[in-house]
């Protein structure tokens, strides 16, 4: 019983930081946190923005548009979710675009510590 | 004795006096406007590396944020470089927000990041930051 006890606790403190620091795939877009988090994003994504195409004409424009005038930052977008990026400078040339991006995700914060970007 | 007692709770009261910060009351809106006292686009003036408290009432315009927010208070500077420790997410209600004024005097300019309605792209407000008053006898 000992053993099984001890067993079980080793196994529990071995695997649970591993698995919050794993390195991870995300596939998504490289979105502003402006329109990323917007309770329409998730079906609409940016086509409200751009509507009054004063910022910009795609995904590529609105972004850059929102994240150096209007204090967005960039954010992965996936189909069901938005990630905090730490590393806004690695993302920056993928703005709007689908990318390939790796990385360990901290739940705490939902911020993946980006180690990999490409596009998809 | 007392009249020490009396020298120690004046110095304690102008210790006090210098070091609480001013209160700056806002409200960001439904109608996607930041405003102080019911007037829309303010500005508002400090003293660089000033500390203040930024009591604001977030009101919902049409859309919102997943988390929650309903507005954003975010300060630009020159450059449009975000500044640090500006970055505020607003959710519904009245919210106090302990802040330091940025170092370099300048305009800065305050928006909105929530895409919180058609208007959106035009909620912004001003602030103004001036050298210290000891920055300035200094310079004189």
């Amino acid at each position: 019983m000992k053993l099984l006890t001890t067993l079980a606790l080793s196994f529990l403190f071995l695997t649970v930081p591993c698995r919050s620091f794993a390195e991870t795939t995300f596939r998504g877009e490289i979105a502003d946190s402006s329109c990323a988090t917007n309770v329409h994003s998730l079906t609409r994504s940016h086509q409200e923005m751009l509507k009054g195409k004063s910022m910009g004409t795609d995904a590529k424009s609105c972004a850059n548009y929102c994240v150096h005038k209007m204090g967005a930052v960039y954010m992965l977008k996936t189909p069901s979710d938005a990630y905090h990026l730490n590393d806004q400078k690695a993302v920056e040339p993928f703005a709007g675009a689908k990318v390939i991006l790796k990385g360990t995700l901290d739940e705490k914060t939902h911020t993946i510590l980006v180690t990999g970007v490409r596009s998809e | 004795m007392t009249k020490l007692l009396l020298l120690m709770a004046l110095a304690s009261g102008l210790l006090f006096a210098q070091t609480t910060p001013r209160l700056f009351e806002i409200t960001a809106d439904h109608d996607s406007r930041f405003k102080v006292a019911g007037r829309p686009n303010p500005t508002l003036t400090l003293e660089s590396g000033e500390r203040i408290v930024l009591r604001i009432t977030a009101i919902k315009a049409k859309s919102m944020n997943r988390d929650g927010a309903i507005h954003g208070f975010v300060l630009l500077d020159k450059n449009g470089e975000k500044v640090p420790g500006w970055m505020l997410s607003l959710q519904p209600g009245t919210h106090d927000f302990d802040l330091t004024a940025p170092d370099v005097p300048g305009d800065y300019k305050v928006v909105c990041n929530v895409i919180c309605s058609q208007d959106h792209e035009t909620m912004h407000m001003t602030i103004k930051v001036l050298p210290t008053r000891s920055a300035l006898e200094t310079s004189r």
